[in-house]
């Protein structure tokens, strides 16, 4: 595969894994806030209305003989999905809605609050003179919460896209221009200074050629001495080729390695 | 080709986008977080009305209502959103209640008594709105910050195995190819190349083909001259076979190109494992807690806030044991370190699936103790890969890599870990640990495709062993140096880090907060590490540098009172500052420790491995030493001047080392000593 495909493919992948990862933690982290400042509200309201228990549990009235309609009516929302008043034993002794509780509770002694598949358990405990008397139990509705949720979700992945859709050809710009221009650029001055023979040009930017030029040189120095030492003295002088017409056959044999040696 | 350009581009890139989807999720949050709360703050006014209005309904005059401080009181408590409430009737205030935060904007709510308007009840908002926003914000930025150290780790390797390295390979093979004459060789360069390596390749074939002829001729010519000279041919002969000989010598061929292999492969792999591995950081002590509600036989022996330490004790006590083993002869006879990775990745992928499934404390300290070994073995495999790969000159720097990485994957797996907790389930995040792990046999199969081993060094010295180590390493008074100052250093740094800091600012900070100040810790070495070790090529300056960063880091520990005793925003300002100091320290000691300690007389006699190994475990005596030292002068005196008493005892640390540490002693070669150190 070519390198600057590669460059593409590559960076386009990991742009994608990490703007993909960075939108899935944005948006957990966002929804997650926006779900606890969702729940909020009902703790504000829980408060309240636990307040107001606590104030009547406070007279010394038994738990079980308030009357949690006068009391409740008009301090309930309308988007809860249920409210229970539970006593020590876990025993519900009153609820908003006219639902069946969905799980048995257990009371307790501090602020809980349990998130359970459909909906959210709010408990408060309500306290008498001196000690805890029950749980006021608010249920939310985890859909209604996750459906506001949801819009933004959407808006927020659309942004994403957006950013992404219109960033992705501003980044293969970017790689064109600072990166596969000058690649494809040293690849052209690569083919030209070796063709101009500009050694020195191809050794600057890591290419050694001077092998191939010494071995040029060495092959042109070789012929050179060979023709040489054809003609020199070596073969005249030294040389001893018996027969009657030696000198004839020493220039034959001359001419005949010249024409060998210097044959390409 | 430099892969400096394309990093800057991509990181430039994604920071830009990055930050332009923060700023648009900001946006829009913070309208729906402001919508919330005004909903939020109209409900409340709506209760407070009722409730009023239901005194009022009973006869009751607006100015006759009693104890409406307190009632007012109440409701501001459990309302950190609200500032003040006020009742007022024309103008005249009948009760009211106000905290010391200040008022932002103001909302009214009329109170109507038999249809007519009586009074109105006055909220004033508190900034509560834009202190969330702005924790938002840095939550947010330090969520960018982990996409781009993400960014960074994948961009490095897959730039520098796929792009750089293959270019540098194929300059190298076609220098070969001229270089030998060889016109076989680059085969598998990069297609773009083609065209330059065929013409390369057209001019040596050319070449070989008058070499060839030009031999052939000069054969010929030998065997007209044999077959009619008889006398004197021998001194033509002789010149003949020496050209022949050069000829020879110009294609001559050792037929294979050198394999490039760059240290830094190895820093996906422990950036990888230190996120995987550490998702579940934040939130251990959490899920031992929920743990116990099982009882098992240790809960008959131990205390709870005892068993809720125990799976981190028993992971450090395990990989103390385990880095020790893999020092010693035994290890090295059984498991070739170029397995290391697998193993270490089996170990923990099967520890964080145990820890997933765990349905009581004893299990989940087996799977903590599965996690230990696999953890030795990388930390181990990963350091040695690097000194085995690197050249003193460049060591510190290869080394920082590997503390940028693991600081990068402790940074990214706090974050990531705990918005996987938050969305999803204490063992969700540890199955997706696995998985993150499980993402490293890739790395590790691509660093062994290449053939890279890391066991050429010790190939030298099998028989190694723990016993011949601190035989030899008793009378090397350096590596004693070494390993008491690494020891110093870990007592400095976990003592301050994991044990003071929280303490220090629990009473004036919310846990979110501390979290959010500790991160800064991370940030210079990710950033700087690579940077401030670049400079760092001799043993000398390894060392110097040592004892200059930790000299710093025991001044600013001891100044630590005169600037903490201001407001709190100085107070965290001030530990920003010595956390800042603390992250460049540990980025400059820790690969120079490791530097210096593969330099010493021991480590040179038998192998980096077993020095690394051991010198991991003993760092971890120092680790577990430092809450209790810092503990110790706590209980005594109080934090701050524990604080100080680490700071003293980094500086005294550091000036024993500086007088005992021999610099010319570690760089001497090892000319008269043997493999058993005689």
């Amino acid at each position: 595969m070519k390198l600057r495909s590669r460059i593409m493919i590559i960076t386009f992948l990991i742009i994608l894994f990490v703007q993909g990862l960075n939108c899935f933690l944005e948006i957990g982290f966002l929804a997650n806030n926006l779900e606890e400042n969702n729940l909020r509200r009902y703790h504000i309201i829980g408060n309240q209305i636990r307040r107001k228990l606590n104030i009547s549990l406070g007279f010394g009235k038994p738990l079980v003989q308030l009357n949690f309609r006068r009391l409740l009516t008009d301090l309930i929302p309308d988007d809860i999905e249920n409210l229970h008043v539970i006593d020590r034993t876990g025993k519900v002794i009153y609820s908003a809605r006219q639902k069946e509780a969905e799980v048995p509770f257990a009371m307790t002694q501090t602020f809980q609050r349990v998130k359970n598949l459909n909906s959210y358990h709010i408990f408060l405990p309500i306290r008498g003179r001196t000690e805890v008397q029950g749980n006021l139990i608010l249920v939310v509705s985890l859909k209604d919460i996750q459906e506001k949720l949801l819009v933004l979700i959407r808006r927020s992945f659309f942004n994403f896209i957006v950013i992404l859709g219109l960033s992705l050809p501003l980044l293969y710009g970017l790689l064109t221009f600072f990166i596969n221009r000058p690649y494809n650029r040293f690849l052209l001055d690569i083919n030209i200074w070796l063709v101009q023979g500009s050694s020195e040009r191809l050794r600057e930017n890591g290419i050694d050629v001077s092998p191939l030029l010494k071995s040029e040189q060495q092959l042109k120095k070789l012929r050179a001495s060979a023709r040489h030492l054809n003609n020199s003295s070596a073969l005249h002088d030294h040389v001893d080729i018996p027969g009657t017409d030696a000198e004839a056959k020493k220039i034959d044999l001359t001419q005949q390695l010249t024409r060998i040696i210097t044959m390409n | 080709m430099r892969n400096r350009r394309l990093i800057i581009i991509v990181l430039s890139f994604v920071c830009l986008s990055l930050c332009l989807y923060m700023v648009s999720n900001a946006v829009m949050f913070k309208s729906e977080y402001e919508r919330q709360t005004q909903d939020q703050l109209r409900e409340l006014g709506r209760i407070v009305k009722i409730e009023i209005e239901y005194a009022l309904g009973l006869g009751i005059p607006i100015t006759s209502l009693g104890d409406m401080d307190r009632f007012l009181g109440d409701i501001l408590k459990n309302t950190p959103e609200l500032s003040s409430i006020q009742l007022l009737a024309e103008d005249r205030v009948l009760g009211q209640a106000q905290n010391d935060t200040e008022v932002i904007q103001h909302f009214t709510i009329p109170v109507v008594a038999q249809g007519e308007t009586v009074g109105q009840i006055r909220f004033g908002m508190s900034d509560e709105l834009g202190k969330r926003t702005l924790a938002m914000l840095f939550d947010l930025i330090t969520i960018v910050m982990a996409g781009l150290i993400i960014t960074y780790e994948i961009i490095r390797f897959f730039s520098s195995r796929l792009i750089v390295l293959p270019f540098r390979q194929a300059l190298s093979q076609i220098n070969v190819m001229i270089q030998e004459l060889n016109p076989c060789l680059a085969v598998d360069v990069p297609r773009e190349f083609g065209p330059f390596v065929d013409r390369i390749r057209q001019r040596i074939i050319i070449r070989l083909e008058q070499i060839h002829r030009f031999r052939s001729n000069l054969d010929q010519v030998a065997a007209i001259f044999l077959s009619q000279v008889f006398y004197g041919r021998q001194a033509f002969l002789g010149e003949l076979k020496s050209w022949r000989a050069s000829l020879d010598d110009l294609v001559q061929s050792k037929g294979h190109t050198q394999t490039l292999v760059d240290p830094s492969q190895i820093r996906p792999v422990v950036f990888l494992f230190f996120l995987g591995a550490n998702l579940q950081a934040s939130f251990l002590p959490l899920f031992s807690k929920e743990l116990l509600v099982t009882p098992t036989f240790l809960s008959e022996i131990f205390s709870n806030e005892i068993l809720m330490g125990l799976p981190i004790t028993c992971y450090m006590f395990t990989v103390f044991l385990v880095m020790l083993f893999m020092g010693s002869a035994t290890f090295k006879q059984w498991i070739s370190m170029d397995y290391a990775i697998g193993i270490g990745i089996f170990f923990t992928v099967s520890g964080l699936i145990m820890g997933g499934l765990a349905q009581d404390i004893v299990q989940l300290i087996f799977s903590r103790m599965f996690g230990a070994v696999g953890f030795a073995l990388i930390v181990v495999y990963a350091k040695q890969f690097i000194v085995e790969h690197t050249t003193e000159k460049n060591r510190a720097l290869h080394l920082a890599g590997f503390t940028a990485a693991f600081s990068g994957g402790i940074f990214c797996s706090v974050i990531i870990g705990s918005i996987l907790v938050e969305y999803f389930s204490y063992r969700f995040a540890f199955f997706t640990a696995a998985a993150i792990v499980l993402v490293i046999y890739l790395f590790d199969y691509m660093i062994f495709s290449d053939k890279v081993s890391v066991t050429k060094a010790e190939a030298k010295v099998p028989s190694s062993g723990l016993k011949m180590f601190f035989k030899i390493g008793i009378t090397d008074l350096n590596l004693i140096c070494i390993f008491i100052h690494g020891i110093f250093t870990r007592i400095t740094f976990i003592g301050f880090f994991y044990y003071s800091v929280p303490v220090f600012l629990k009473p004036s900070f919310a846990f979110a907060d501390i979290g959010r100040i500790m991160m800064f810790y991370s940030l210079p070495s990710v950033l700087l590490g690579g940077f401030i070790n670049r400079r760092i090529k001799r043993i000398g300056q390894s060392k110097a540098s040592v004892v200059g960063s930790n000299i710093l880091v025991g001044a600013v520990l001891v100044l630590f009172p005169f600037f903490t005793s201001g407001p709190v925003w100085g107070k965290g300002v001030f530990v920003i500052f010595s956390l800042l100091v603390l992250g460049i320290s540990n980025s400059i000691t820790f690969p120079a420790q490791s530097s210096l300690l593969v330099n010493t007389k021991t480590a040179q006699i038998l192998g980096a491995r077993t020095a690394l190994s051991v010198y991991s475990s003993f760092e971890r005596i120092g680790s577990s030493l430092g809450p209790v030292f810092f503990g110790f002068f706590s209980s005594c005196y109080d934090i701050t001047w524990a604080i100080v008493a680490g700071g003293l005892l980094c500086i005294a640390g550091n000036l024993i080392f500086l007088c005992l540490f021999n610099t010319n002693a570690s760089t001497e070669p090892m000319l008269n000593v043997d493999v058993k150190g005689k």
